[in-house]
């Protein structure tokens, strides 16, 4: 009898301790945490990108065996597509000297109707440029030369903007642009640029 | 030293907090939600160089959409604003690839299926869906539902971009 209480005693001795033991460890490890976490990141470029509605293959005027005060009227759409707000810059390659015969104007305006190269229903806003056309690529050669351009809402360039330029060419009443024995006189091939730059 | 009145005391005391839980809950149940959690999305459109496109941005969007809806519907206008014949593709862009699977987009012209399929089997570049003499215009019609059995749509949101692209023909 004696001897079953003692085994009771120590049984029970024995269970807590282990109680004890196991309090003890769950306290070792017990700790409060806590993290924060930043996830998902990326890194993407803008993008500038301008484009017009000439389709890669047309120009805006080829016109020969003209006579003194002859005009062809044509328009062209530019449309921005780049993700980055930018500033836009108007400026043409040098045509020759017969460029000095030629006058330019440049407008820019609104036409919801233009197919390249016609103008459609085009309501001018504002004139870019009127001059000789040499003179136009003489002091219009490149983005920081060239003429600021503004999007149809007056504004910086954004995504979606567009803007559309009506050309005037005229063959000036000047008997020098008269080639007679050599044969027709002309422009070179020239172009005209329309150069975005994000802002 | 406990009674037996204690024991009663406490066997009482835990029934009638149950029912007083009881009659609670039932008195003041939480009522569920009236909106069902689907899938929004929306497409949107930019203009291109050779495309007269409208609306620019957004032209189709759809709320909550589940498997089994009526699909989000919304027309894409473009008009050849070039000078010469264009071939007319589509690059589906949408926002992430969550909807990848499930997302269904359907574009048609003039009664003919030209775009079919899941925004991840379309996305990228669709070339040649139809082609736009000079000045010639079309009206896309487009749709978007989740596809039926697709599990995963709840609560997200998908963007999707079709930037139209134009090759001479």
């Amino acid at each position: 009898m004696e001897k079953q209480g003692r085994t009771r005693k120590v049984l029970a001795s024995m269970l807590v301790l282990g109680l004890v033991a196991g309090l003890a460890t769950i306290a070792s490890f017990a700790a409060f945490s806590s993290t924060t976490e930043n996830s998902d990141n990326d890194f993407d470029a803008g993008t500038v990108y301008i484009t017009d509605n000439d389709g890669g293959v047309d120009m805006l005027y080829d016109l020969t065996n003209q006579k003194p005060n002859d005009s062809q009227v044509s328009c062209i759409k530019v449309t921005y597509q780049g993700t980055l707000d930018a500033a836009v810059s108007f400026y043409g390659s040098a045509p020759g000297t017969f460029g000095a015969y030629v006058t330019l104007t440049v407008e820019e305006g609104t036409s919801d109707s233009s197919t390249f190269p016609n103008c459609g229903a085009f309501t001018p806003t504002a004139t870019v440029y009127s001059g000789e056309l040499d003179e136009f690529a003489t002091d219009n050669s490149d983005f920081a030369t060239g003429l600021p351009t503004v999007d149809d809402d007056g504004g910086d360039w954004v995504t979606g903007d567009t803007q559309v330029y009506r050309f005037t060419v005229t063959l000036q009443d000047d008997n020098a642009a008269n080639g007679e024995s050599s044969g027709p006189l002309g422009t070179d091939p020239h172009s005209f640029t329309w150069e975005a730059q994000n802002i | 030293m406990r009674t037996r009145g204690d024991g009663w005391a406490l066997r009482s005391g835990v029934m009638l907090g149950l029912i007083a839980a009881t009659v609670f809950l039932l008195a003041f149940p939480v009522k569920g939600g009236g909106g069902a959690m689907g899938l929004d999305v929306a497409i949107g459109s930019m203009p291109t160089g050779e495309l007269d496109v409208k609306p620019v941005g957004p032209f189709l969007r759809g709320a909550g959409l589940a498997p089994g809806d009526d699909p989000a519907t919304g027309t894409l206008h473009a008009r050849n604003q070039t000078g010469v014949t264009l071939s007319v593709g589509i690059n589906v862009l949408p926002s992430s690839s969550y909807s990848d699977g499930f997302l269904e987009v359907t574009a048609t012209y003039e009664g003919s299926v030209i775009l079919k399929g899941t925004v991840g089997d379309l996305r990228g570049m669709n070339h040649d869906l139809l082609t736009l003499e000079s000045g010639e215009s079309a009206d896309i019609d487009v749709t978007a539902e989740v596809k039926s059995g697709a599990i995963g749509y709840q609560g997200r949101v998908e963007d999707v971009t079709f930037e139209l692209h134009s090759e001479v023909r």
